[in-house]
């Protein structure tokens, strides 16, 4: 459901051509989680922004729910990241002025959805992450392990079909790290959500039903 | 006099000097300020250069012997289209004569002060073709003197041993005393102009304060690696100042020399309300000496030295550490705003107590460190309204929910827009009222004071602001006419009182009472006008009589050619005519006294029903063969009275235009400064779903919180400087009283235009923001 063809990407940085993808052919199947390795460099947060209707290929194919994403336009992309995609960063990215319940309700309210279905979806997801005591905080009173828990609601919140990590353990100790890995894995599989996860840690990558490694914007198996 | 002056063993020379405005009946709206010297006594004294004009003996000759002859400028003689030998008709007093142009004056620096109008002329010639007598308006003399200690000595010696032996009219002193007391009068003006100055550079410190600022924070772990390299803090403060001096430093030359260009276009407006208020005037080009340009250079250095040091501080307190680190020092910000009650109060008070100095401690100046202090109390409370206004919250619409949540977030950097935003407000709007009030009392004084229905007046007086007397035969012409009820004339000279400028009026007090009866404020028990018309009392003007501490029986030593007079007040009035304060005397009473027959102006009030164009008409008739006047019906008096003070004012509205402009800029500054410095966040909004119209108009939301902090905080900051420019400044300064008189449609368009000035400052920033692709948005550090 989530499937790329002989997918390139290269930057031009002044007279030099930068060559981030070499032709990435993939297939995540509903559900699935992936682990998505390599060394620095490689592309991966490239793959990641293509597949999540941030970015387009300069050429291949990307579909998402049989979704051309290469050939749409902003605001179709836009859509479709309201609807069938979330994001989790490395920088946790939580607003700081919100509560904690408003920043998981961001995508909903992006999208004109808050309501109180929303509200109890939201208020459901936190206790899954074990915040909901914490949901009137502001995010600069929660721990780094908590703000990334906070943010894993937050991509969940809008029921996406795929979920996209970019090293979302990064800037974690490695007993935060790996309840946050517990949790995202273990919320995916309930909510029946295919999981695309960029780590440089082994750890992180055992968690993950397949994994793969980038060389040099390639799939190097 | 001369005499006595020759004959004073300090005295080396003195030459006599008669100056006299002269219209020209043959080219409308152009006059000489002929003045006439003497070339024998003048030769050492080299008052106007005479001998570049007369090259020879027999120039010279001519120059006394031949009774018509003057000198002109080149300039003025080819805008008349006047050759050596034309004669010229000339019109002073109400006399008309012919003078032949036999030499042309090259304009020169040497003639500092000098004009195209000016003419020069042989003493005698000035006063025998103007039948003036023997009558001359001062002596200039040369003092036997080495060293400058000794010539300051010698010069008070003589100015005392003179003035005792002057009329009382008559004074002594040194040259650049006269250049003083222009000086003094038209430091008022210049006053004005420097406190709406010296605002546009506190505005633009906050600019400074705010760019360097953000700068600061963009470039954090590279001063954070400065640091970890072992710069010192002090260095690394030094650093940042001297950086942001460089760069003050072009931006100072820059704005010297836009100065310079704006100067230049608006020298005719300044000249002519200079002139129209103060003294004659024309200026040709825009005089700057090298000393004051470096000031300015200076100043804009300083500003940005001061302006820059606190966020230098701030930069280099952060421990490097943190400084490499990526995350946001802000968040502290938000819970900061309660440190600035204090200081804010602090200028509050100091506001209060400048505001007792200027008024009562004889320090008026302190007036505008009130000013200052009220604008500072604003400043300080940005932050504070800003958080109120934030507490609106918006119910579902996203991009308002966001922008709140940014505004809060950038308070760091909006408090300083936000300071800037209502300092320029409030004095725009300060200003405003001040001037509408003053506008509509001084409409409403005409109204009520002015109740003649014609004016007469010699044309010299409109085009060179000077008081020149009329033609008597007027006031017998225009008593002469039918449908006059009765003609009021006046008399009106400029003098010196205890140092200071004042101006001394005469008139018919018994034409005043019935056809024009004066706004008295207090009075002596009993009819004013029957004391002033049987005795020696006087009316004065309400300024005159604050700014002297005089009540009704006070006397006022008034100097007359037969030495100091008292002269009881009977009366204080309304009077907008003059800010050096207006004396008032019956007719009769001021002849006895001073001597003096002549007129200044009429004011005829007719009989009712009478129509006024055609008695306009049939006085021009009979006026015309008698030199230029000036005929006003009232409603035309009140157009040129409040024409002269709109374009008085005029200075103001432009200077207020560029303050928010500054300021606007401010909006733009700080907005951009938070767009790069929430890159990310704007990156991770985008993935969320955010559309690129909803990221614009986030920031366009914040746009209006920063606009509305700067709009209510500046509405509220502008009605506190009215108060100070109207209850203190004005009064301190000129000891007017301005009804208040809010113009509500003029400030709510201001505050709106404003308003959309800041979301429009907003754009750049906010069409930035959601043009940002959101994969490298994500990716930017
Ligand atoms: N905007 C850009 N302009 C030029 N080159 C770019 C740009 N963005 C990425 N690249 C280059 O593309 C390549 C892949 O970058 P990418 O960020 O995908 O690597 P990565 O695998 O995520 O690395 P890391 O593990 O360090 O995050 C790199 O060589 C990078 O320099
Ligand atoms: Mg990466």
């Amino acid at each position: 459901m989530l499937e790329t063809r002989d997918l390139h990407k290269s930057y031009q940085s002044g007279d030099a051509k930068v060559q981030a993808l070499g032709g990435v052919s993939l297939k995540i199947f509903p559900g699935e989680i992936i682990a998505i390795t390599g060394p620095s460099g490689c592309g991966k947060s490239t793959l990641l922004h293509i597949l999540g209707a941030l970015d387009t290929p300069t050429s291949g194919q990307v579909y998402l729910e049989g979704h051309p994403l290469h050939s749409l336009n902003d605001d179709k992309l836009t859509s479709l990241r309201q609807l069938r995609i979330g994001f989790v960063f490395q920088f946790f990215h939580l607003l700081p002025t919100l509560t904690v319940e408003e920043n998981v309700l961001l995508p909903l309210l992006l999208s004109g959805r808050v309501d109180g279905v929303g509200k109890a979806r939201a208020r459901d997801l936190l206790e899954a992450v074990a915040l909901a005591d914490r949901m009137h905080h502001r995010p600069h009173q929660l721990s780094g392990g908590q703000m990334q828990r906070a943010a894993l609601a937050r991509a969940l919140v809008h029921r996406p079909s795929v979920l996209l990590a970019d090293e979302p353990t990064g800037n974690l100790d490695s007993a935060s790290s790996a309840a946050v890995v517990n949790l995202l894995t273990s919320l995916a599989r309930r909510e029946k959500t295919s999981v695309v996860l960029v780590t440089h840690s082994e750890e992180v990558a055992k968690a993950a039903d397949r994994r793969i490694r980038l060389v040099d914007g390639r799939i190097h198996s | 006099m001369l005499p006595i002056v020759r004959a004073d063993p300090a005295v080396r020379e003195a030459t006599p000097v008669l100056q006299v405005v002269a219209s020209l009946p043959a080219h409308p709206g152009e006059f000489l300020h002929l003045v006439g010297v003497d070339p024998f006594s003048n030769g050492e004294l080299v008052t106007y250069r005479l001998e570049d004009a007369l090259k020879n003996p027999a120039d010279a000759i001519a120059f006394v012997s031949e009774p018509d002859t003057i000198a002109v400028t080149r300039p003025l003689a080819d805008r008349l289209g006047l050759k050596v030998g034309d004669t010229l008709r000339a019109v002073h007093g109400g006399r008309e004569t012919t003078l032949r142009v036999r030499f042309l004056l090259e304009p020169s620096d040497d003639l500092v002060g000098a004009d195209d109008h000016l003419a020069l002329a042989d003493i005698a010639t000035v006063q025998s073709r103007f039948q003036l007598g023997g009558q001359i308006d001062r002596i200039e003399t040369l003092l036997r003197a080495g060293s400058p200690a000794e010539k300051e000595n010698l010069r008070q010696a003589l100015t005392e041993r003179i003035q005792s032996r002057l009329p009382a009219h008559a004074r002594a002193g040194s040259p650049e005393r006269r250049g003083r007391e222009v000086e003094r009068m038209l430091g008022a003006f210049q006053l004005n102009l420097t406190a709406l100055s010296l605002i546009a550079l506190v505005v633009g410190m906050f600019l400074v304060t705010n760019t360097v600022a953000a700068n600061v924070a963009r470039r954090r772990s590279e001063f954070g690696l400065l640091r970890a390299l072992g710069l010192g803090r002090r260095a690394l403060t030094i650093l940042i100042v001297a950086e942001s001096l460089l760069l003050a430093l072009a931006g100072s030359i820059l704005g010297v020399w836009a100065g310079l260009e704006v100067a230049r276009r608006l020298l005719g407006t300044v000249a002519s309300t200079v002139t129209s208020h103060y003294v004659l005037l024309s200026m040709r080009d825009v005089m700057v000496t090298p000393a004051s340009l470096f000031g300015a250079v200076v100043a804009g250095l300083v500003a940005a030295a001061l302006a820059a040091w606190w966020p230098a501080r701030e930069a280099a307190r952060v421990p490097p550490v943190d400084a490499l680190q990526f995350g946001h020092i802000s968040d502290r910000a938000v819970s900061r705003t309660h440190r600035f009650v204090l200081p804010a109060l602090v200028s509050l008070a100091a506001a209060g107590l400048f505001s007792l100095t200027a008024l009562h401690g004889g320090f008026p100046q302190t007036g505008f460190l009130a000013a200052l202090g009220v604008l500072l109390a604003a400043a300080f409370t940005a932050p504070l309204v800003a958080h109120a206004l934030a507490r609106v919250r918006p119910a579902r619409i996203p991009a308002w929910i966001l922008g709140r949540s940014f505004f809060l977030r950038g308070l760091h950097r909006h408090g300083l827009a936000a300071a800037a935003l209502a300092v320029s407000i409030g004095m725009a709007l300060g200003v405003a009222i001040m001037v509408h009030s003053f506008r509509v009392t001084v409409d409403r004084w005409i109204g009520e004071s002015i109740r003649a229905d014609l004016f007469i007046a010699p044309s010299t007086n409109l085009v060179a602001g000077s008081l020149e007397p009329l033609d008597p035969e007027a006031e017998t012409i225009a008593t002469a006419l039918p449908g006059i009820r009765a003609v009021g004339s006046y008399r009106e000279i400029r003098l010196f009182l205890d140092g200071a400028p004042a101006k001394l009026a005469a008139c018919k007090l018994k034409v005043l009472k019935t056809c024009n009866p004066l706004p008295i404020l207090s009075s002596l028990p009993g009819d004013p006008y029957e004391l002033c018309q049987n005795g020696e009392y006087a009316f004065v003007s309400e300024n005159f009589a604050r700014r002297r501490h005089l009540r009704p029986g006070d006397t006022v030593s008034l100097p007359t050619p037969n030495g100091l007079r008292p002269i009881q007040v009977a009366a204080i009035f309304r009077d907008y005519t003059t800010e050096s304060g207006l004396i008032l005397l019956d007719r009769a009473i001021y002849q006895k006294i001073t001597g003096d027959l002549n007129l200044t102006s009429l004011a005829l009030h007719l009989e009712p029903g009478t129509s006024v164009a055609p008695l306009i008409d049939s006085l021009r008739a009979q006026l015309r063969p008698r030199g230029e006047f000036l005929i006003y019906s009232q409603s035309a008096l009140r157009d040129e009275a409040l024409r002269i003070f709109d374009r008085s004012f005029a200075v103001t509205e432009l200077l207020r235009t560029l303050a928010i402009g500054v300021a606007a800029l401010g909006v733009t500054l700080s907005l951009t400064a938070l767009v790069a410095e929430r890159t990310r966040e704007i990156g991770m909004l985008r993935a969320t779903g955010a559309r690129r119209g909803q990221v614009l108009r986030t920031i366009m939301a914040e746009a209006g919180y920063l606009g509305a902090t700067g709009v209510s905080l500046g509405a509220v900051t502008g009605f506190a400087v009215a108060l100070v420019l109207m209850r203190v400044i004005n009064r301190a300064f000129f000891g007017w009283t301005i009804d208040w008189h809010t113009p509500w449609p003029l400030l709510g368009s201001i505050l709106v235009f404003v308003f959309l000035v800041c979301l429009l400052a907003g754009l750049p920033p906010a069409l930035k923001a959601s043009r940002l692709s959101p994969a490298e948005a994500l990716r930017s550090e």
